[in-house]
């Protein structure tokens, strides 16, 4: 399918690439299947050996392993622990696997019983608080975003490819959208997180004139107490705020100091160090 | 002095015959000007069928020019990997010669500006490539807008120089004073547009930047910020309170037609091939004076924030003799967060006046 | 002869979401033969419950990544019908026409990425790119298109960004909305190519009498919103989802089941053409026939089939819809909203059957109850239902373990589930 690479004369292999998923929607998986354009060229550069999604051959040795999804019940530690093995590379593809992603939203409740009674009623199910994969596992990369970028993958994987250290934006979406020339959202009434929100998307949304919602949790200088300040100025209230922090549970701690105290919800989800 | 008007020449332009001239211009040059865009938005835009828009001379663009002559990102070079190492290529593009066509005083004031920064020292070939071949045709301001405050940086409203033609709205005409030869090429080349002008029309100029002076809305005091600044009379707080409220989104620095700060990187395309791309950068960026190794010279935000304005302020003024805020007022528009210029330039003057 | 056979399929793979296929045959006797899903449960309901309104289309959208379009518009549909909000005409059209392109990109992966492989016996789509380039590149232009309509229509392919409770964030450009127009029409030598390609395919000879659920379209084959109903002759209004869902939890899946008139029912493609037919559009129908899939057929392979039918149909319809958008001037994209105290349904076609969002608010807006109602968590009993059927039919006639793996397998595929979604 492709002539050998090679990078400064040296002779490169191409990495076999897998691709594996937790509790998710398989959107960042499917974000890559979506790529017709420069598919066949990413084919061209990795030798993918596992993506259950679309091909039915399987290999259980993988030099990068990309894995979507978050933890929410304890066969999947096993399962993510046996990837972490397998792989030389461990990647957290998208914000489920890098924060807990949407799916986190429900360890807003304190009492898990009731989260399973209020959709399966009395029929036992298992599930447990989400987790990131770096809770568990060593996690060599994160790859943010709900979903992913599929131009940021193909430059991550490129990068590491060609053995470039990878580095994310430290800025906020804001500059992005800004450099974007689009008016301010605040300016058309619409709530964002984009001054706080680490870059990388190229406004994806507030370009389509839809706030930041935050799915690639804080920029290096989120300045989160002068944000929600601002506002308060523009008549958005703290419980909208809220909202957009606790969505995909990149901003854990920073909706922790919005959130007011109530008696039926947890104040912290506390996180294990990897 | 802006009542004297020292153009050499002067003529007048019935705004009827305004789009034959553009469109006589459009036949030989790449027209640029400002339209409004479905959002409402005016911006300068390549125009490609004249016929198809209204150019809108009410309002000042939201964009300025640095777009046209330094892209927010452009390609520098290619290269390839080689076992002997890098093989570089220079990218040369070039643009159009072109027509900017309804360029406010504080614009204009602004090419000025880049021009100096891009040749003084070092000549930067990309940006003296696109700027190369370009005709400014501006135009004075009878409104300056509720943000605008170029009467105190001494670039505006109305301007006579670094326009090759510029225009005055005299109701059913425009009185056209040219200023370089190239301008005089224009009005020779196209004389059938133009006819000339008397004294009263003159009069009528003067009249407008008089009542144009008289309409803005506020008084920013930035020579009194910029005598503060060069006697290291601005109290640390000043920068430690603006600075709290930047978001680092770098809006100011992008919208500024002045900021001309950039950051150089290289980008992998595939396992050989790359390129050397130069993007638009901002001094109040967290990452902006980082240098190899991780060294920060500059203390953090607070560091950054006095930075931008002490370049803008002293530094430039003590370099070309004026500031390089031209006044535009974009900088107020864009920063949601209050840390732009207007607002420094108020704090610093607190107490004292 | 060989009467004895073990298939355990873990993890099935080209579909979405884990599942697992187990059959086990003794002397021509089927010992067992069971779907079962063991996807992770994410607890959408619960996450909604206590947030305000405009969270549950942002939400519910991340449900699913391959028909995020469809949950979205789902639940911006069920809160616009607890609200009493009636999109304009410019908004359910420009909805619909999103919807259509979503469906279009949803069948084309499903068809060719998922399910041809298996008709052309290999294991995924990437060693066609080698055998039969044409068919790949004309699978990525169909693809891209619809993909290119989402993004220009919704903002993003994927859980888009432009649409709102009220209408749309922005409008596309009218040259954009053209562009597609003119890329639409040049696309159907493609579907008939398709159809070409497909009617070479050899079709399981599988039936199993089924009882098929879709919305009811009135003058046009329907997608957003109506009437509910089965071909054994249940009629049900939007708002009474529950008694065409009737929902319940079984041992072996961490998916609720439904059933209706029957101990299971089938949604999507083949149920929405069982039932509307005659609401194709002439060319869909003309194909419909050609491909030998005419109502009521009760072969769960004839998906496929119906998928292709109603690429033709969504692209048909869409030009008709761009001419209708084309043809006024740009309304207001969104309209304001006013949150009430009530509850509200949105039943919507996604490309795998019939999706049903409900939430009930509080005076200020907030969910108290949510429930969503997927496709293939209707679909799950029939599944079961059909591999029983089919073990049972091959039981005796000596097949290989992997030609009635296979058969397993394509007869999942061909139901195109979305596993992940199911469980949520």
């Amino acid at each position: 399918m492709s002539e050998p690479l090679s990078y400064l004369g040296v002779p490169l292999a191409r990495p076999k690439v897998g691709f594996f998923e937790l509790s998710s929607c398989e959107g960042c998986q499917l974000q890559l299947l979506n790529n017709e354009a420069t598919l066949l060229d990413f084919l061209n550069l990795v030798e993918i050996v596992n993506f259950r999604e679309g091909m039915s051959e399987r290999a259980d040795t993988y030099d990068i392993a990309f894995v979507e999804g978050s933890v929410t019940r304890k066969d999947e530690i096993a399962r993510l622990t046996e990837i972490r093995k397998n792989a030389k590379i461990l990647v957290a593809l998208g914000s489920c696997a890098c924060f807990g992603g949407v799916n986190q939203l429900k360890n807003r409740f304190r009492d898990l019983d009731w989260v399973k009674k209020e959709v399966y009623g009395d029929f036992p199910i298992e599930t447990m608080e989400v987790h990131p994969l770096k809770d568990f596992v060593q996690v060599d990369l994160e790859i943010f975003g709900c979903p992913i970028k599929k131009e940021e993958v193909e430059r991550i994987v490129t990068d590491l490819v060609v053995g470039k250290a990878v580095h994310h934006p430290e800025y906020p979406v804001c500059m992005e959208c800004k450099a974007n020339e689009n008016i301010c959202l605040f300016e058309l009434g619409e709530p964002c997180l984009g001054p706080v929100t680490r870059a990388g998307c190229d406004s994806w949304c507030t370009s389509n004139r839809r706030g930041c919602w935050g799915c690639r949790g804080p920029a290096e200088g989120a300045n989160l107490k002068q944000l929600e300040e601002i506002m308060h100025t523009y008549g958005f209230s703290s419980e909208t705020i809220l909202d957009r922090l606790e969505c995909f549970g990149g901003f854990a701690s920073f909706a922790d100091a919005v959130r007011s105290p109530s008696p039926n919800k947890k104040t912290t989800a506390r996180r294990k160090k990897s | 002095m802006p009542h004297a008007s020292s153009m050499a020449d002067s003529h007048l332009l019935k705004k009827d015959h305004l789009k034959g001239f553009l469109r006589k211009l459009a036949k030989e040059y790449r027209l640029v000007a400002p339209v409004r865009n479905r959002h409402g938005d005016v911006l300068f835009t390549v125009i490609d069928d004249l016929d198809a828009v209204e150019i809108e001379l009410s309002e000042p663009p939201q964009n300025s020019l640095k777009q046209f002559f330094l892209p927010q990102q452009e390609q520098l070079s290619t290269y390839t990997i080689t076992p002997e190492g890098y093989d570089f290529q220079p990218t040369k593009a070039t643009i159009p010669p072109t027509v900017y066509f309804g360029v406010h005083p504080c614009d204009l004031s602004a090419v000025l500006y880049m021009d100096v920064v891009f040749s003084r020292q070092q000549r930067d070939p990309f940006y003296l490539r696109r700027r190369q071949g370009s005709v400014l045709i501006g135009i004075n301001c009878n409104n300056p807008s509720p943000k605008c405050f170029c009467n105190a940086t001494g670039s505006g409203p109305f301007i006579e120089m670094g326009s090759d033609l510029q225009l005055t709205d005299l109701g059913d005409r425009f009185l056209v004073e040219t200023g370089r030869t190239s301008g005089h090429t224009l009005t020779e080349r196209w004389q059938g547009f133009f006819s000339p002008s008397t004294d009263k029309d003159r009069a009528a100029r003067y009249q407008a930047f008089l009542e144009a002076r008289g309409r803005f809305s506020r008084q920013v005091h930035v020579e009194q910020a910029i005598r503060r600044l060069e006697a290291d009379t601005v109290p640390d707080e000043v920068f430690a309170k603006l600075s709290l409220r930047c978001q680092d989104c770098g809006g100011c620095a992008y919208l500024c037609p002045t900021c001309t700060c950039f950051t150089i990187s290289d980008q992998p395309l595939d396992a050989v091939n790359g390129q050397r791309l130069r993007s638009w950068d901002a001094c109040t960026f967290a990452g902006f004076t980082v240098m190899a190794g991780g060294h920060n010279p500059v203390q953090a935000k607070t560091g950054a924030i006095r930075q931008r304005f002490t370049h803008k302020l002293r530094d430039d003024v003590r370099l070309t003799g004026r500031p390089s805020c031209v006044g535009c007022g974009r900088c107020v528009g864009i920063c949601f967060g209050g840390t732009d210029i207007v607002r420094f330039v108020e704090r610093t003057c607190q107490g004292s006046l | 002869m060989k009467l004895s056979c073990e298939v355990n399929v873990h993890h099935l793979t080209r579909v979405e979401g884990h599942g697992n296929i187990n059959i086990s045959i003794k002397n021509g006797v089927v010992k067992k033969a069971q779907w079962e899903v063991i996807e992770t449960p994410r607890f959408f309901e619960a996450m909604l419950v206590g947030k305000h309104w405009e969270n549950a289309p942002y939400i519910c959208g991340r449900i699913c990544g391959i028909c995020s379009i469809g949950h979205t518009l789902a639940s911006i549909r069920a809160v616009e019908n607890a609200f009493g909000i009636t999109p304009s005409t410019q908004t359910a059209n420009l909805r619909l026409l999103l919807k259509h392109m979503e469906t279009l990109q949803s069948h084309i992966l499903h068809l060719y990425f998922l399910a041809a492989p298996d008709f052309l016996g290999v294991g995924s789509v990437l060693p066609l790119a080698k055998t039969h380039p044409e068919v790949v590149q004309r699978a990525l232009r169909l693809k891209l298109l619809a993909n290119d309509a989402c993004d220009i229509i919704g903002g993003r392919r994927l859980h888009p960004t432009r649409t709102v409770v009220g209408g749309f964030t922005m409008l596309p450009e009218k040259g954009e909305l053209e562009k597609i127009r003119q890329r639409l029409m040049a696309s159907v030598p493609d579907l008939l190519a398709s159809a070409e390609l497909f009617k070479t395919f050899a079709i399981p000879d599988f039936t199993r009498e089924t009882e098929f659920v879709s919305l009811k379209g009135e003058t046009n084959y329907p997608f957003i919103g109506g009437g509910l109903v089965s071909t054994d002759g249940v009629v049900k209004k939007e708002h009474e989802y529950r008694a065409m869902t009737n929902e319940y939890c079984k041992k072996g899946f961490t998916s609720k089941l439904s059933k209706l008139s029957r101990p299971s029912f089938a949604v999507g493609a083949l149920a929405r053409l069982n039932n509307n037919f005659a609401l194709l559009h002439p060319t869909a129908r003309e194909i419909s026939k050609f491909l030998g899939l005419v109502p009521v057929n009760h072969n769960p392979y004839m998906s496929n089939v119906a998928q292709l039918v109603e690429c033709v149909q969504v692209v048909l319809d869409s030009v008709q819809l761009i001419d209708a958008l084309l043809g006024s001037p740009w309304q207001e994209a969104r309209q304001p909203v006013k949150a009430k105290q009530g509850e509200g349904v949105g039943a919507v076609e996604v490309p795998r059957g019939i999706l049903y969002h409900y939430y009930k608010f509080d005076k200020d807006g907030k969910v108290i109850k949510a429930d969503c109602v997927i496709p293939t968590s209707q679909n799950h009993a029939n599944i079961l239902h059909d591999i029983e059927a089919l073990a049972s039919q091959y039981a005796k006639t000596g097949k290989k373990d992997r030609e009635i793996e296979l058969l397993a397998e394509m007869l999942v595929r061909a139901y195109d589930p979305c596993i992940s979604c199911s469980v949520h």
